[in-house]
């Protein structure tokens, strides 16, 4: 018979010693002391083993902790109306894509005036100008070299016409224009590609801005009319402000955001 | 009284317009007979006009020949014996109307008329007050029929109440646990109902919550009251239950047979039993609207033919129901309706301006809404479904529709009654706001000028302006009568006001309430015409004024 069972059968029989819960108590509440003093004893492999399990402990132990604890909290009430009240006659209908009037146009306007954007990207790297500019060195007046080639994607108008190419001092290429943008929704979260209206402004230099030169950081001017959007005037938005957020002359693609 | 002049516009262009077009046809007689637009009566002996006389005269004689106080009439274009009339007035002189093959001395003209609104509401025009404090969009809006308290019920499960001169906040009613989408005012002005998504309808005197129903189960989506009574109360459920409640202990009294799908719009008619809140009308997503006996809590009849839900209902009566218990210009018989001129109306029965005067006694309002019902010519019902259709019915009478009205591309999400009977708008979700005739449903014009769904209609109290409120957040306000000049596709002249020709005979855009953030949820015209209040998803309160 197993050592253990000798003790499990004296205790059948004649119970438990009459001082056995006050020891097992002064045993437990020593144990903290018991278990400091080895804590701060032990050295080695076995330190090791020892603070891991001490460490695994103590978390679980805060864990439930913060689970009693949850139960004090007071919850936000689960019966509480949900978000995004709808009348009557517009429940249970499909909700058809849909978003609020984006911004408000004076402020929009005031924001403009003083040539401060709250945009996505707000600061950008610079482009130098002979990164954006290659010069032309071929032709009769090679010598000179006032010609230009722009060697990043650029927007040029429908109605542009080229100047004689004799005086034409910047050249645009016509495989890095670009006439659309894929253009997201930051609430809706949603793209949609979007024709070019223009280049507002070029954060690098004016004469990008008036070339139409499109780098990472530049705001255009998108045709929102297919997004349904309205303005507070009860009118259909149609040009927007979106800033452009990848290296289209890399990706081969302008990528940009709504400016809300 | 101004009012002899109301039929014709005041702008010297129409004048000169007219003056024109007299001038180019051949002058001569056509042979006429008035004919009230309602009944059909023959008024005055058979009379030989020239074809020059202009509206304003017609208007004059057919004063003279009724002998009542001189009263703006609308007269519409003759039609030989036998035809309906048709809805759209005169314009600018009989010949225009008539046509050269049909002037002849040897044929009998029935010229229908009917009157015009006694007073005139301006349109509003800017907005007078923002009244921000609902935390989620508000959905519904409802003016008491005193015209003192504007109610407002919104996604943030609270009724405010606002005092109307001032604009001021008067109570937040908390209660609700869903979002609030449905408003009813009692006929005394002393308490509101509210449904909520939650289930509940609860009923506020305007300070504390009085009844509270519960177990309407799903969203209680509509509220109504019964003419001349201020305890009853029906609601409308998601669950397509139907229940009928007493205000004042909150004890539903009776819980009518259930519609198969949500109920969509409700309403409390005074047909049916004698003493009033004999019938009810439910109209719900299963295509059906429902007549119950409210006294018997029997189904009388359904009255099918839809092809969708049904999204809206509208009665003719409308306007004096809301009217309540209190004198209105509208209700009163001043906003129009049939000719022969109502009876001197009862001591207290009196219009004495909006700011309150005699309430009706229960039994005065009663009689003021028979005498009403008399001159529209019997109730009618309409209602505007997702199949794109509205439907025209005598729901009191029979089960068969009166007419069906086609014409919008998208679903009809709103229908309103003008108060004098005569003219249906619908909004759908096409952008557009249609008018029909309100008796026999013909197709009258057409407003495009939303660059969203129009989500509510409205009209002012006398009948000649229309208020729609749009998911383009804006509201709009439309003329009915088209501006003279050029008439009945005569005149096709670059000067044409918008809104004419293949629209239909209705009038110009005349205002634009720009201002709300977002979509534009609920709006809601006061008794006395001078406040407009709209709400939307922007969360804000706007009240517009002339």
């Amino acid at each position: 018979m197993p050592q253990g069972d000798y003790i499990d059968l004296a205790r059948k029989r004649h119970g438990y010693r009459l001082d056995h819960h006050e020891r097992v108590r002064k045993a437990e509440a020593r144990s903290v002391r018991r278990a400091s003093e080895y804590a701060k004893k032990v050295t080695g492999i076995k330190a090791k083993i020892h603070h891991k399990r001490r460490y695994a402990e103590k978390a679980a132990m805060k864990k439930t902790l913060a689970l009693a604890a949850e139960k004090s909290v007071r919850r936000a009430d689960a019966s509480a109306a949900p978000d995004g009240a709808v009348p009557a006659y517009l429940l249970d209908r499909e909700a058809t894509a849909r978003s609020k009037v984006l911004s408000n146009t004076i402020k929009q306007k005031r924001k403009e005036k003083g040539g401060k954007w709250d945009v996505p990207l707000p600061r950008v790297k610079p482009v130098a100008d002979d990164e954006v500019f290659k010069v032309i060195k071929t032709g009769k007046r090679k010598a000179k070299q006032w010609k230009r080639m722009v060697t990043k994607a650029t927007f040029v108008g429908e109605g542009y016409t080229r100047k004689p190419p004799k005086y034409e001092r910047f050249i645009r290429p016509t495989g890095m224009r670009f006439t659309k943008a894929h253009v997201t929704h930051p609430e809706l979260k949603t793209t949609f590609c979007c024709d070019l209206l223009g280049v507002k402004k070029n954060p690098q230099s004016t004469m990008y801005t008036q070339l139409g030169v499109i780098t990472k950081g530049t705001i255009v001017e998108v045709n929102v009319s297919d997004l349904g959007l309205v303005t507070n005037t009860g009118k259909v938005a149609w040009g927007k402000l979106a800033q452009v957020t990848n290296n289209p002359e890399n990706d081969g693609c302008i990528n940009a955001v709504l400016i809300v | 009284m101004e009012t002899t002049e109301a039929d014709v516009d005041p702008s010297g262009r129409a004048v000169a317009a007219a003056a024109a077009a007299a001038a180019l046809l051949p002058t001569g007689t056509a042979v006429i007979q008035f004919a009230s637009a309602v009944d059909d009566t023959p008024t005055g002996p058979v009379l030989d006009v020239p074809l020059s006389s202009t509206p304003a005269q017609l208007t004059a004689l057919l004063n003279e020949l009724l002998g009542a106080p001189p009263l703006g009439w609308r007269p519409a274009p003759p039609r030989p014996d036998g035809c309906p009339p048709a809805p759209t007035p005169i314009l600018t002189a009989l010949c225009d109307a008539v046509g050269a093959a049909d002037a002849s001395v040897e044929r009998l003209l029935r010229v229908a008329y009917r009157p015009q609104a006694a007073f005139r509401v301006r349109p509003v025009s800017r907005c007078t007050a923002s009244l921000p404090g609902h935390a989620e969009a508000v959905l519904a809006v409802a003016f008491s029929p005193d015209g003192q308290v504007l109610a407002s019920a919104s996604g943030d499960t609270t009724v405010r109440l606002w005092g109307v001169p001032a604009g001021l906040p008067l109570a937040t009613c908390a209660g609700h646990r869903g979002w609030v989408l449905a408003l009813a005012w009692a006929g005394d002005a002393r308490t509101v109902a509210s449904g909520g998504a939650d289930g509940c309808v609860r009923v506020w005197a305007p300070y504390h919550l009085v009844a509270d129903g519960g177990g309407a189960a799903a969203a209680a989506a509509a509220a109504a009251d019964a003419p001349a009574a201020v305890t009853k109360l029906v609601s409308g459920g998601a669950d397509g239950g139907v229940r009928l409640w007493h205000t004042g202990t909150g004890r539903c009294e009776r819980s009518l047979p259930p519609h198969a799908a949500a109920v969509t719009a409700v309403r409390w008619s005074g047909e049916g039993a004698a003493g009033g809140g004999g019938l009810v009308y439910s109209a719900s997503r299963d295509r059906t609207v429902r007549v119950f006996d409210a006294v018997a809590g029997t189904l009388v009849r359904v009255l099918g033919g839809h092809g969708h839900w049904v999204n809206c209902m509208a009665l003719n009566t409308d306007a004096v129901v809301r009217a309540g218990a209190f004198p209105s210009r509208a209700a009163d018989g001043e906003g129009g309706g049939a000719p022969p001129p109502p009876p001197p109306p009862p001591a207290g029965a009196r219009a004495t301006g909006s700011k309150g005067g005699g309430v009706l006694t229960p039994a005065a309002a009663r009689e003021r809404y028979e005498r009403t019902v008399g001159r529209l010519g019997g109730e009618r019902l309409v209602t505007g479904s997702d199949d794109f259709t509205l439907t025209l019915w005598t729901p009191a009478v029979a089960k068969a529709a009166t007419a069906r009205m086609a014409g919008h591309q998208q679903l009809v999400n709103d229908v309103a009654f003008s108060p004098d009977g005569a003219y249906v708008a619908s909004g759908s979700f096409d952008k557009s706001v249609r008018l029909w005739d309100g008796a026999s449903g013909g197709f009258v014009g057409v407003w495009r000028g939303h660059v969203g769904a129009v989500y509510q209609v409205g009209w002012s109290p006398d009948g000649r302006l229309v208020l729609s409120a749009s998911k383009d957040s804006t509201a709009k306000v439309w003329a009915v009568r088209p501006r003279g000049g050029g008439g009945g596709g005569g005149g096709g002249g670059g000067g044409e006001p918008r809104g004419r020709g293949r629209n239909g005979q209705v009038g110009p855009l005349v205002a634009e309430l720009p201002g709300h953030a977002d979509e534009v949820y609920a709006a809601a015209w006061a008794g006395d015409g001078g406040w407009v209040a709209t709400g939307g998803k922007d969360k804000v309160l706007k009240v517009w004024q002339h």
